[in-house]
C-alpha cells in the first residue's frame, strides 16, 4: 500500500487530497471518503484513516479528501456552502476518473454529516454504485438544533450561564453575524441550506447499494425507525446493520483510532 | 504562501505526515514547528494551526505542521486506550523524539539549523521538553503550556487548583440562599471532598509556607520535586526543562488563556513555587493572559489577540527574517 498526499483544483482553491493505493496498481473500486462536519472531523479523523487503510488492503483505492475550509484544504469555513461541497466532491471524483480509468465501481463512504453529503452526491451524480453510511443525519434540521445545542454549552462552560438563547443565535445570524461552533464560525445560508438537508425525501438512483450502519451504546438497541425507513430505497444487497461504537466524534474518555465493529461489518459486506 | 505536503520517516522508520509552510519568496532560515496538541492533527482546533502558520510565515518564517506517530495520518499506533494516559504521555515525552527526526529531517533536506518550537497545550510541552536539550532550538511560542498531568475527573478533588477551588466557593456562597443546593447538601448529593478542601485550604496554605521556609527550589535536584509540590499532579519534568531553557537564553513565550486551568496551574505549581530561582530570567520569558479564553481560543477576538502577541514577539526576537 502507498499513500499519496498532494493538493488538488477546486474550483480554483487548493483541495487537499490522500491517495491511499492498494498493492494492485490497477485496482478496479475505489471509495471517495467525506468526513463529518466541523470538529467532528478532527475528533474522528483517526478512525477515518485506519478505515482508509483496512479499505485499502482489501484492494480499494481510496480517496481521503479535506472539504476547502477544512483541514489542510484551502479557504475558510466561513464561506462553507453547499455548492462548495458539492464542487469539492466532484473534484475528487473527476481525479479518480481521470488517474484511474480502469475504475468500475465507485463507491461513497461518511460518517453522520459526511454520510448525509456522500448520500446527497449519489442522488446527484448517478455514478455512484455504493454507499457506505455510519450513522448518517437523515435530517438536517434536527442536526442543526443539536450544533446550535453545543453553542449554549460552550457559553455555559465559559459563562456560567447561557446569555444568547438559540432564538437570539438565529437572529443573530439572520442579522449578518456568524455564530461561533468550537471555534468555527457558521453563517446563515449554510446553516439554512444545511437545515433543509432531508436524506428521507431524497430521490436516489436504481441499483445503488448501500452499507448503512446504526451506532448503537447497547447491541440489544432497537433499529432506528427512520433509518429501516430509509433504507428502504436501496438496491438488492444492501444491509441494515447496527454496531456498538462510542461516540468517537467528539471528546470522549477513550482514544479511539479505530471503530473495529462498525469497521467488521462494512469490510464484510464490502466483501 | 507555499504548502507542501511532505512525509519523513522517524527513527522507527514510521511515516510522518505534515505540510510544509513556506514564504512565496526569500527561503527563511528559521523554521517553526507547530506541535500537535494532544490528540489533534497538524491543523489543530478550529484550524488554529493553519491560521498561526500564515502570521508566521507572513513574517518571513518556514512553518512545518506534521502528524507525530500514531495521531492524523502518520504510521503507527497507540496502545493507550483511555485518552487521560495518552495526554500523560505526551506530557511525559511521548513525542520528543519525533520531534526531534522532524527538525533533523528539515535540516537535511532544507538547511534549516534555527527552530522556534509551537504548540497548544501537549504540543507546548512536547516544544520544551525537546527545545531544552537541542542547541538548534532558539525559542518556544507556547499557548496554554502544561505543567502537571491530567488527573482526569475522577481525580478532580485531588488536583484542583486553588484557582479552580476559589471560583467552586463562589459559586456554593452564591447558592447559600438556594433551598435546591441545601436539599442536595443535606441528601449527601453535594461534593464533600471538593467542600472539605476548600474549607481546608487555609491549613493547607500555612503547611505550604512553613515547608517553603526549610527548602529552596534551587537545591533540589533535576527531577525532584519541591515539598511544597509533593503528592500534587505537577510535571516533574517541567521546572528542569524551563530553567534549561532560560539558562540557555532561549526565547519564551508563553500565552494562557484567562478561563483556562492551566494559567493557575502554572501560577501555583511553576511560578508561584520556583519565584526566587526564576527572578534573573524575567527579561527571558513572557506570560501573557488572554481574558476571558478559553482552552482552545475558540472565539475569533481571543485568536486574533494571540495572533497579535505572536507576531510582536516574531518581531521583536526574529527581525533578521523580516
Amino acid at each position: 500500500m502507498n499513500e499519496e498526499l498532494k493538493f488538488i483544483d477546486s474550483a480554483g482553491e487548493q483541495l487537499f487530497v490522500i491517495e491511499h493505493q492498494p498493492d494492485n496498481p490497477q485496482p478496479t473500486k475505489a471509495y471517495v471518503f467525506l468526513h463529518p462536519f466541523a470538529e467532528e472531523k478532527l475528533w474522528s479523523h483517526r478512525v477515518y484513516v485506519t478505515t482508509a487503510r483496512a479499505f485499502c488492503a482489501q484492494g480499494c483505492l481510496v480517496m481521503r479528501f479535506d472539504f476547502r475550509g477544512h483541514g489542510d484544504s484551502g479557504g475558510e469555513f466561513l464561506n462553507s456552502s453547499l455548492e462548495r461541497h458539492n464542487q469539492d466532491i466532484d473534484a475528487v471524483i473527476s481525479h479518480v476518473k481521470q488517474r484511474y480509468p480502469e475504475i468500475q465501481s465507485l463507491g461513497l463512504f461518511g460518517l453522520r454529516l459526511g454520510g448525509t453529503l456522500a448520500s446527497q452526491a449519489a442522488a446527484r451524480r448517478g455514478d455512484v454504485d455504493e454507499l457506505v453510511l455510519w450513522d448518517p443525519v437523515l435530517s438536517g434540521d434536527r442536526y442543526m438544533q443539536e450544533i446550535l445545542r453545543s453553542n449554549l454549552a460552550a457559553q455555559m462552560a465559559v459563562k456560567g450561564k447561557v446569555e444568547v438563547t438559540r432564538d437570539d443565535l438565529i437572529a443573530q445570524m439572520k442579522a449578518g453575524k456568524p455564530i461561533n461552533v468550537e471555534g468555527y464560525y457558521l453563517t446563515h445560508d449554510y446553516f439554512q441550506e444545511l437545515s433543509t438537508l432531508n436524506l428521507q425525501a431524497t430521490e436516489f438512483p436504481e441499483g445503488l447499494k448501500c452499507c448503512l450502519v446504526q451506532i448503537v451504546k447497547n447491541p440489544k438497541q432497537p433499529f432506528n425507525k427512520q433509518y429501516e425507513q430509509f433504507f428502504e430505497r436501496f438496491a438488492e444487497g444492501s444491509q441494515l446493520q447496527k454496531a456498538q461504537e462510542e461516540p468517537f466524534w467528539k471528546e470522549i474518555k477513550t482514544f479511539y483510532d479505530r471503530a473495529d465493529n462498525l469497521l467488521d461489518q462494512t469490510l464484510n459486506w464490502l466483501d | 504562501m507555499r504548502s507542501t505536503p511532505v512525509t519523513f520517516e522517524n527513527r522507527d522508520g514510521l511515516k510522518l505526515f505534515g505540510i510544509f509552510e513556506q514564504p512565496d519568496q526569500d527561503a527563511s532560515t528559521t523554521t517553526v514547528l507547530l506541535l500537535s496538541p494532544g490528540i489533534k492533527m497538524r491543523v489543530g482546533p478550529h484550524r488554529m494551526y493553519n491560521k498561526l502558520a500564515r502570521i508566521l510565515v507572513d513574517r518571513g518564517l518556514n512553518v512545518l505542521r506534521f502528524d507525530f506517530y500514531g495521531l492524523g495520518d502518520s504510521e503507527g499506533t497507540i496502545e493507550e486506550s483511555v485518552l487521560v494516559n495518552v495526554y500523560n504521555s505526551i506530557q511525559d515525552g511521548r513525542y520528543i523524539n519525533d520531534t526531534l527526526d522532524a527538525m533533523d529531517w528539515l535540516e537535511q533536506t532544507h538547511g534549516q539549523q534555527d527552530f522556534i518550537l509551537g504548540g497548544l497545550c501537549g504540543g507546548a510541552i512536547t516544544g520544551m521538553l525537546t527545545g531544552c536539550t537541542d542547541a538548534r532550538v532558539s525559542g518556544l511560542l507556547a499557548l496554554g503550556l502544561i505543567n502537571v498531568f491530567e488527573g482526569g475527573e475522577d481525580n478532580f478533588t485531588r488536583f484542583a487548583t486553588d484557582g479552580q477551588l476559589n471560583s467552586l466557593k463562589e459559586g456554593y456562597v452564591k447558592k447559600l440562599g438556594d433551598w435546591e443546593s441545601w436539599k442536595r447538601l443535606l441528601t449527601f448529593k453535594s461534593d464533600f471532598r471538593v467542600i472539605f478542601k476548600i474549607i481546608n485550604k487555609p491549613v493547607r496554605l500555612l503547611v505550604k509556607k512553613l515547608q517553603g521556609l526549610f527548602t529552596r527550589g534551587d537545591e533540589l535536584s533535576e527531577l525532584e520535586l519541591p515539598p511544597a509540590l509533593q503528592g500534587t499532579n505537577a510535571n516533574p519534568k517541567f521546572a528542569p526543562a524551563f530553567f534549561r531553557m532560560v539558562r540557555d537564553a532561549k526565547k519564551l513565550l508563553l500565552i494562557f488563556s484567562g478561563a483556562d486551568r492551566l494559567l493557575y496551574e502554572f501560577e501555583e505549581k511553576f511560578e508561584n513555587i520556583y519565584k526566587t530561582k526564576l527572578a534573573p530570567y524575567q527579561s527571558q520569558y513572557q506570560v501573557i493572559t488572554i481574558p476571558q479564553a478559553n482552552h482552545i481560543l475558540s472565539m475569533k477576538e481571543w485568536e486574533e489577540e494571540m495572533h497579535r502577541h505572536v507576531a510582536e514577539w516574531i518581531d521583536i526576537n526574529y527581525q533578521k527574517n523580516n
